[in-house]
């Protein structure tokens, strides 16, 4: 290795510490020596001959009487700051407080319909698709979209399953020993009993043993439309597709 | 400052749920199933525990539940009671969530630092 130059050398007292920062790939003599914080610290490691080091430092006086009574002044002030803000906090009512957060941006418009008690349509969504609307006033807000509404009118769509009359899958079998129970049949039957008490029956049941053989009862899924007033109700976010504000 | 953020709640419209504790609600859930019964018991997630609960479906069918536990996420409706006035309730519990606090630590409700005691060196 060659001579390291007398500005670069660590040990020597021509040494540039601005150089060897500037220098790449210069290692310190110990590498694995920490570095310190500031150079404050430095000086408990300097020799005392040295007028920087600690030995040398002057000795602090006892704290002037000025000085503790501008800290207590100080610290009055700030807990004074905190006990005010806390109060602060405490005042401000907790539902303001969760609509503000979400004032910038574009649920601003709902914060505006919040404070203005503005109508608003919110529509509502099934699994798939829209379910409806409600037009109601907002009565709290949150960035989730999660509202209570007040005085809503709400038109909603639900799905059911209605039980329906239909022709039977595959042929109807009519059985053989009641083919007398035929319609042709029946109307003979009529003609011949003469009260009209009795021909009814008769056609009531023959109509029904025919219906049941070739008819039956299926559910079938039916979107019924349905309107409601509600006073006050809490919609959660997640079922809220949009919302319109109403002049 | 208060402690800002303390209650995670209090952030969102759960601590209106949960200001409703105690009373009968009807919820509607997302798959138009709806429960009425007293409202027992709701978290951050808006999971709730409804007692005496009655499950009525679309069709109208009505059961009798003694005890349900519901997921939040599932939640579409909650209808609150008319005579109801929600600021006042959510409010109301806030005051009561920094008394219990103050009551038994010391702690936890925004309080004012006490007085740095004088050291001289």
């Amino acid at each position: 290795m060659a001579d390291p130059v007398p500005c670069l050398d660590f040990f020597s007292l021509d040494f540039d510490a601005l150089a060897a920062l500037r220098t790449e790939g210069l290692q310190p003599p110990n590498p694995r020596v920490r570095p310190l914080d500031n150079l404050n610290k430095c000086r408990r490691i300097l020799p005392s001959d040295v007028p920087e080091s600690l030995a040398n430092a002057p000795v602090r006086g006892p704290r002037s009487q000025e000085s503790i009574a501008a800290q207590q002044r100080a610290k009055a002030r700030t807990s004074l700051l905190l006990e005010k803000a806390a109060e602060r906090a405490r005042q401000a009512k907790v539902l303001d407080t969760i609509a503000d957060k979400i004032r910038q941006g574009p649920l601003g418009l709902l914060v505006r319909c919040y404070e203005e008690r503005a109508r608003i349509q919110v529509w509502t969504r099934h699994t798939h698709g829209i379910r409806g609307t409600m037009v109601g006033f907002v009565r709290a807000l949150d960035k989730h979209f999660n509202m209570v509404l007040h005085d809503v009118d709400e038109q909603y769509s639900v799905r059911r399953r209605v039980p329906r009359l239909v022709n039977k899958r595959g042929r109807a079998k009519v059985p053989k020993n009641e083919e007398e129970m035929s319609a042709n049949s029946l109307l003979d039957k009529v003609r011949e009993d003469g009260t009209e008490r009795q021909r009814k029956e008769q056609i009531a049941v023959g109509v029904e043993n025919l219906t049941e053989a070739m008819k039956e009862l299926r559910l079938f899924p039916k979107l019924e439309y349905r309107r409601r007033h509600l006073k006050q109700v809490f919609v959660r976010g997640d079922s809220v597709v949009m919302v319109r504000k109403l002049v | 400052m208060g402690k800002r953020g303390q209650r995670a709640f209090e952030r969102t419209l759960v601590c209106v749920i949960q200001a409703l504790m105690g009373l009968e609600l009807l919820v509607e859930l997302r798959n138009d199933l709806s429960i009425r019964g007293i409202l027992d018991d709701c978290d951050n997630a808006m999971n709730v525990i409804i007692k005496d609960a009655t499950v009525e479906d679309v069709e109208g069918v009505q059961k009798q539940l003694p005890l349900v536990f519901l997921r939040g996420s599932n939640i579409r409706f909650v209808h609150i009671p008319d005579n109801v006035d929600i600021m006042k309730l959510v409010e109301e519990r806030r005051l009561m969530l920094d008394q219990a606090a103050t009551a038994y630590t010391g702690k936890g409700a925004p309080a004012p630092k006490p007085q740095a005691s004088v050291t001289t060196a």
